[in-house]
């Protein structure tokens, strides 16, 4: 009888995910984390230096390692 | 700056336009290096530039000011289209498509770049998904193990922001996902990994230490997909992963 009910009480608590929910919930990225979207980005010098010259505005030009976008970098 | 290298995948022009704005800036003497910003004319001439670890917010804004005062730059409206830059990849019709963010977390503050978490997308085929459910016949309340290489394609994205993101040269030690059937269409997944991911891109004792737990609903195929850590460390700081379907 023991065997049997700490079984059932395993179960329901391998069915209470909520925190799991919660956490994926809590660390998604927030809009503090996402101001590098609030830029428009080219991925490309060239065509960066192509629309200075024709825009006659300044490029800002930020050299990184790995991938910026995502944050692995 | 890998893909600007001898052996890296950008265009030989594209490798050429960096590389005469590099000399240029280091023949004004200006800073420069491999994380750097740059200010150009719109002839692509180099007139200001910023080592990282000085390109805070006040920093950035004086000198495009003063880029904008030398070079009478008019204001207007962005020319380049503004859009999330972690945009989910392309997948095919039936892929199982993860989307991972690993993150600091309260707790022990070192060992790695805390500011912004590291994102990653991770694409199953069906058939590959399907590896994360019960085989046919389990009965409610049994259990079995996901197939190793399922499970690694998964957690080997486990770690923190650091300046190596190349999988390849991570280092698995123990790794294991064991799945449960909770109830019909339900399995909750839980995964242990130890993992040495070097900071740098040379080998290092640096290692991911993590337990997860994973909740996954299912018919014919996985509708829902969430994994969250339980607990993290990586080169003696605390961090977080979390992990939902997004298509």
């Amino acid at each position: 009888m023991r065997i049997l009910i700490a079984g059932m009480l395993w179960l329901l608590a391998a069915d209470d995910l909520s925190w799991v929910e919660k956490r994926v919930d809590d660390w998604q990225p927030r809009p503090s984390e996402r101001k590098f979207d609030q830029i428009g980005w080219l991925r490309d010098i060239r065509a960066a230096l192509a629309l200075g010259k024709q825009s006659n505005r300044p490029v800002f030009l930020f050299t990184h390692d790995g991938r910026m976008a995502i944050g692995r970098c | 700056m890998e893909d600007y290298g001898s052996k890296g995948t950008v265009p030989d022009d594209e490798k050429k336009a960096y590389q005469k704005i590099y000399h240029a800036a280091l023949a004004k003497k200006l800073s420069t290096g491999t994380v750097h910003v740059y200010v150009l004319t719109p002839d692509g001439d180099p007139i200001d530039s910023i080592h990282v670890a000085h390109a805070g917010t006040a920093k950035v804004t004086a000198t495009l000011k003063a880029a904008i005062e030398t070079l009478g730059t008019k204001e207007g409206k962005p020319l380049v289209e503004i859009k999330p830059q972690a945009a989910t990849p392309r997948a095919g019709d039936g892929d199982l498509v993860l989307y991972l963010i690993a993150r600091a977390v309260p707790g022990k503050t070192a060992g790695f770049w805390q500011e912004l978490p590291g994102e990653d997308f991770i694409i199953y085929s069906r058939e590959e998904g399907k590896r994360f459910l019960p085989p046919a016949g389990t009965a409610i309340g049994g259990g079995y193990e996901v197939d190793r290489e399922v499970a690694l394609k998964l957690l080997t994205y486990f770690y923190p922001s650091t300046e190596n993101n190349d999988v390849s040269k991570n280092v698995v030690e123990q790794v294991s996902m064991k799945g449960t059937l909770i109830a019909e269409g339900r399995v909750r997944l839980d995964a242990t990994l130890r993992m040495k991911h070097p900071f740098y891109h040379k080998m290092d004792e640096a290692r991911v230490d993590a337990v997860a737990v994973g909740v996954v609903e299912f018919d014919s195929a996985i509708r829902k997909f969430r994994m969250a850590t339980e607990k993290a460390t990586y080169n003696g700081g605390t961090f977080g992963v979390a992990v939902k379907e997004v298509r």
